[in-house]
């Protein structure tokens, strides 16, 4: 008897239910904050939102704004990611390495990344490269720690297991490490691209020289609330985006 | 086949904790087509010994020798089953069974009609797409034992392969690999711990000694093979069994 597969979906696979329960949640949240807006002053209320958006949209500021904050996010979470999974690789196989590194990790990651922004500020002057440092500080420690994290906390027996098959080190990376790896590596992508998203706001709200940032530093300092909560949602739009996205990539990349 | 002279190992402590004497010489001969059940206390290094024989670890003295060439690494002619199964999650059992062989380049096509063969023979018929979570442990151990013999080993060693297992699946994967060895001709060595196993799979019987080890007595069974249904009410059996116990119960109690 062949069982159907339906009811043992692989991790992280999502039904299409839990889609239509996530747009519930997200339509009740819509009235719920259009309500409390209607009933008080100070929250623009959704609708007003959408429709300033919707303007933004049409301007011809928003969308050139976001396709340079989009590419300096792009270069720093991808140079985050590839560094972060090779150093993440290289600490969880080795003690060594990883007791050395132990203590600065842990000072680094405790420490607020903002801290950092007029350093990497100093250091790159007032370019995009500062942009992208930002990004990428922002991301890079996180996806080292779970990486890493998931590299140690292997199953050394199905390592054991490979090898008296005659796994050579590379079969053991690829066939048994990395898969094995897969969901705890996926998990550390998706908080590192989170953010990153996160740091590319924060870049550009600090050195204010441009992109969707820029935008909402303005806005804020306008008190134009409605156009703030705007560029927000934009915000929280691109995080989910690039999550999916990096999901997605993380799924193919590391094959099984 | 499977030659051991005097084979000494030390677990080297890591700084906290003292090494630990593993096996003090042992010595094992096992003939080709020969079923040796080895026999010993829980944690006397039976399992090290099976492990130095797949070539997963390294011994301190003596000499391990299969083929007559000592044991330098894992081997295309010895495949082993784990106790605990060591089963892929992610991957199905048809992947499971044919991992062995993926790692030897052979083409999917050609591993999957391995894999098949096996999954029908081992009794996993309708099983090929399911996960190693959706089995029972007995069904679990079939994929463990169909991943072995997919390799086509000379030799199988088997790490108390059913120790996890109830007493009624337990038994009927014994049977599986009683007729799978009277049918294959595969030379076997299985470590355990429980005696009637041992009694009622082994052409002989290796009895170690408590940590660290060393062979107490070889008893060659003298049963019959194949093994009938009732062997569990043969005389020859049943003092087999008595007698394997009163040597345990004496070596343990010391």
């Amino acid at each position: 008897m062949e069982s159907s597969q339906g009811a043992d979906q692989p991790l992280g696979a999502a039904a299409p239910a839990d889609w239509r329960t996530s747009l519930t949640a997200l339509a009740a949240g819509a009235v719920v904050w259009e309500l409390t807006a209607r009933l008080s002053v100070a929250l623009p209320p959704f609708s007003v939102v959408v429709g300033t958006l919707i303007e933004l949209l049409r301007g011809d500021v928003l969308l050139p704004a976001l396709a340079t904050s989009l590419a300096s996010l792009a270069v720093g979470f991808s140079c985050a990611a590839a560094a972060g999974l090779t150093l993440g690789l290289v600490l969880g196989r080795s003690r060594t390495a990883e007791h050395l590194s132990d203590v600065y990790l842990d000072a680094v990651m405790s420490a607020p990344t903002l801290i950092y922004v007029p350093f990497l500020f100093a250091l790159f002057g007032v370019s995009r490269a500062s942009q992208v440092a930002v990004v990428f500080a922002y991301a890079f420690f996180i996806i080292v720690t779970t990486t890493s994290a998931a590299v140690k906390q292997m199953d050394r027996r199905l390592i054991d297991m490979a090898r008296a098959f005659g796994a050579t080190d590379r079969q053991i990376l690829w066939r048994v490490a990395l898969p094995a790896a897969r969901p705890m590596v996926l998990i550390g992508l998706s908080l590192g691209v989170t953010r990153a998203v996160k740091g590319m706001v924060v870049g550009e709200m600090v050195i204010a020289l441009s992109g969707v940032g820029a935008l909402l530093r303005a806005s804020a300092a306008r008190f134009d609330l409605a156009q703030t909560l705007a560029l927000l949602l934009v915000v929280v739009i691109v995080s989910a985006a690039c999550n999916l996205l990096v999901g997605r990539a993380g799924r193919a990349l590391i094959d099984r | 086949m499977i030659s051991i002279v005097g084979c000494r190992k030390t677990h080297r402590g890591d700084g906290r904790q003292p090494p630990v004497p593993v096996l003090d010489g042992v010595d094992l001969e096992v003939r080709p087509h020969e079923f040796v059940a080895v026999l010993g206390p829980s944690g006397c290094g039976k399992t090290t010994l099976l492990r130095i024989l797949a070539g997963l670890e390294g011994w301190d003295s003596g000499e391990v020798r299969v083929h007559g060439r000592p044991v330098s690494g894992p081997g295309t002619d010895r495949a082993l089953v784990f106790q605990d199964f060591a089963l892929l999650p992610w991957a199905t059992v048809t992947d499971n069974i044919a991992f062995g062989l993926e790692l030897r380049g052979v083409a999917r096509a050609e591993r999957t009609a391995v894999a098949n063969r096996l999954i029908d023979r081992v009794g996993l018929n309708g099983f090929a797409r399911h996960y190693p979570h959706q089995l029972s442990g007995g069904m679990q151990q079939r994929v463990g034992l169909a991943r072995a013999l997919a390799v086509e080993p000379e030799i199988l060693l088997l790490d108390e392969p059913f120790g996890s297992l109830d007493s009624l699946t337990r038994r009927g994967l014994q049977e599986d690999v009683l007729r799978l060895h009277h049918e294959t001709r595969k030379t076997v060595l299985l470590v355990t711990h429980s005696v009637d196993e041992a009694a009622r799979l082994g052409d002989r019987v290796v009895l170690l000694g408590p940590r660290p080890a060393r062979v107490i007595e070889t008893i060659e069974t003298g049963l019959p093979r194949p093994r009938p249904d009732d062997i569990g009410s043969d005389r020859r059996f049943v003092a087999l069994k008595e007698h394997l116990w009163n040597r345990l119960k004496a070596l343990t109690s010391r």
